[in-house]
């Protein structure tokens, strides 16, 4: 009996390996590496030697506004594009979730943009915003000058509203899958028992589905902050470093200011940031979370 | 409490070429227990949800309370569902779900507290108030489906299969429950099944439906002594009445029906039979046996427990000591019972 239960370890331990070695290779060894690189001091100019300095870099560049003012824009889009998302794709799968004439059409159409990559999503939106032959500027009658990605307070929110757009499909599907799995002899239940519409959903859905909302803020969270190619093809991280957030400022530091020192630093804050927000996550609103055969 | 009378009027309802439910016309008195009996896909489940409201029927008037209410919301009807599946909100606690009508209904905090207690008290569940439903055996779900109808004190309840998830203990035991706290309260109650013995034990009356059409309306009593028709004298009764198409008149418009009841072994009746098998369930005895030879008519009778059954393979008398019904075998009406 024994034997067989070591026999059976052993072949259960076999069977991760393989696994257990590609995130050696690819997820801990870099992730060692990037903490380790972190420590290294790199000189301003190519070709010296650089120089161990421990921790210290850590303390430096952590406090230093290079690293705060990209965190804090992060932080903005997070908030601009997360409960958003999941309100309006919300929003969308409930009016997508009635059995109309024709529904299977605009279904497509709501979940479509999961079609689209970020490039196309930036190019679109792009064309539409330029001050001087896009749409937006012809609407709001004001062409010309710098446009609103070239507008301090509006550009973030203005990718915010690409990302958004962008999600969009992914976050209508997923809260369409939600609603689908609510009973519809709940609901039912619920009509007779004198609910009204806005009670059904409040008191019966939104609880239902409450793993799916879970999920979708995490997951928004965390692409939240690893927000790039909008970035990158809209902004530049402009005007003025006001779109500048972390993951593009980790870019900049390592391939524009070769600095790997420094952009290592603040991706290992970014990843311990990321952790850590989602155990908070976990924490807080795992307890207002229902999940289906819980007691 | 209140009490309605509820009454459908040729409602008919469609779904895409399908008929569900044709032209029924049926009344519950307010007060009434009234069973809609039939084999699943025979529209008694729709002819539930219409009265509720979740459904809206093709054409026809739905009342309750003399009141037509086709275009009354379901919350604004004032009936009570009860489901099969038992539709428990499984994130709220026994208390909240018992409590949802009435939040619903915007009652104040000291009137729905003491109406929650009355309606746990009345169904057992006072100690079960904090335990979410996932923590519940089955019959336990199914008295908090009950005290969530119960609560409301409703004009009628509407209750589809409740008692079919049960094992079959727990579902005579809950029988005799609902059958009690209808005696107390004495609201109207509209209860669908499938299973002739709730129909039978529970109902002031049976509806019984098949494909859509009803078949006959009565008394438990009246649908067992006069079936208006084959279907119902085969679904009504276990084991099922004793049909024979033609042969045994010689006249092939005529079907003759005996209840197993109502055949007696050996005491030098007319029939000639080989007995093929004998269940003894204790307090009484099904007997089969084949008349006319090996692919003669199979005869199903039922014996008192005190009569010794005969033995497999033994050959034996039947004669009928009661009713024959004569049936015609074309429309399938009832032409005479005797």
């Amino acid at each position: 009996m024994r034997r067989r239960a070591v026999r059976e370890a052993a072949l259960a331990y076999a069977m991760v390996l393989p696994a257990f070695a590609a995130f050696v290779v690819f997820v801990f060894y870099p992730l060692a590496k990037t903490v380790d690189l972190g420590m290294y001091r790199v000189p301003p100019f190519p070709g010296l030697p650089s120089k161990f300095v421990g921790l210290s870099q850590y303390a430096s560049v952590l406090s230093h506004s290079q690293f705060l003012a990209p965190l804090w824009n992060s932080t903005l889009f997070v908030l601009f594009t997360v409960p958003t998302g999941i309100v309006i794709g919300l929003a969308m799968a409930v009016v997508a979730h009635r059995e109309l004439v024709g529904i299977r059409v605009f279904r497509t159409i709501f979940s479509s943009t999961i079609a689209t990559s970020v490039a196309v999503a930036s190019v679109i939106f792009f064309t539409l915003l330029d001050p001087t032959t896009g749409l937006f500027a012809y609407w709001i009658g004001q062409r010309g000058g710098t446009g609103i990605l070239g507008n301090p307070t509006w550009a973030l929110p203005a990718v915010a509203v690409v990302s958004i757009w962008q999600n969009l499909g992914f976050s209508f599907i997923l809260m369409s899958a939600a609603l689908a799995s609510v009973p519809d002899d709940l609901m039912e239940a619920a009509a007779v028992d004198g609910a009204s519409g806005s009670r059904r959903f409040f008191r019966v859905t939104v609880p239902l589905i409450s793993p799916t909302l879970f999920f979708a803020a995490i997951i928004g969270v965390i692409s939240g902050f690893q927000t790039f190619g909008q970035i990158d093809l809209l902004t530049a991280g402009g005007p003025n470093g006001h779109t500048n957030v972390l993951l593009y400022q980790i870019y900049t530091v390592f391939y524009e200011n070769a600095d790997t020192g420094t952009a290592s630093v603040m991706a290992v804050a970014l990843f311990v940031i990321l952790v850590v927000l989602t155990l908070v996550q976990f924490a807080f609103v795992h307890r207002k979370v229902f999940y289906a055969g819980e007691g | 409490m209140e009490s309605a009378a509820v009454s459908l009027e040729a409602v008919e309802k469609r779904f895409g070429s399908t008929v569900a439910l044709s032209s029924l016309t049926l009344e519950a008195s307010a007060g009434e227990f009234l069973v809609l009996l039939g084999p699943s896909g025979c529209g008694k489940s729709t002819a539930l949800r219409i009265i509720a409201g979740l459904e809206q029927p093709t054409s026809g008037t739905v009342r309750i309370s003399g009141k037509v209410v086709n275009e009354v919301e379901p919350k604004d009807r004032d009936v009570a569902m009860v489901f099969q599946s038992y539709a428990l909100y499984p994130h709220l606690s026994v208390r909240k779900n018992i409590e949802f009508p009435l939040r619903s209904r915007r009652m104040p905090a000291e009137e729905r507290e003491l109406r929650v207690k009355e309606a746990a008290r009345s169904l057992q569940l006072e100690e079960l108030l904090e335990r979410k439903p996932g923590q519940l055996s089955g019959g336990q779900r199914q008295r908090v489906a009950l005290a969530r109808a119960i609560v409301r004190q409703p004009k009628a309840f509407l209750m589809d299969e409740p008692l079919s998830n049960l094992d079959a203990r727990l579902r005579v035991e809950m029988r005799a429950e609902l059958v009690e706290l209808h005696r107390r309260s004495r609201t109207t109650v509209l209860y669908v099944t499938h299973d002739q013995v709730e129909a039978m034990t529970m109902g002031d009356r049976v509806a019984i439906l098949r494909g859509g059409v009803l078949q006959q309306v009565g008394t438990p009593k009246q649908v067992h002594a006069r079936p208006a028709n084959l279907f119902v004298a085969s679904f009504i009764g276990s084991p099922p009445m004793n049909l024979f198409p033609g042969a045994l008149l010689d006249d092939p418009g005529v079907t003759l029906g005996v209840r197993p009841e109502h055949f007696s072994i050996g005491d030098g009746g007319p029939l000639r039979a080989v007995v093929t098998l004998v269940e003894s369930l204790g307090h009484e005895h099904h007997v089969a046996c084949r008349i006319g030879g090996a692919d003669g008519s199979l005869v199903i009778v039922r014996l008192p427990a005190a009569v010794s059954p005969p033995e497999i393979g033994q050959q034996v008398s039947l004669g009928v000591t009661d009713r024959v019904f004569r049936f015609d075998s074309e429309s399938g009406q009832l032409l005479e019972a005797t």
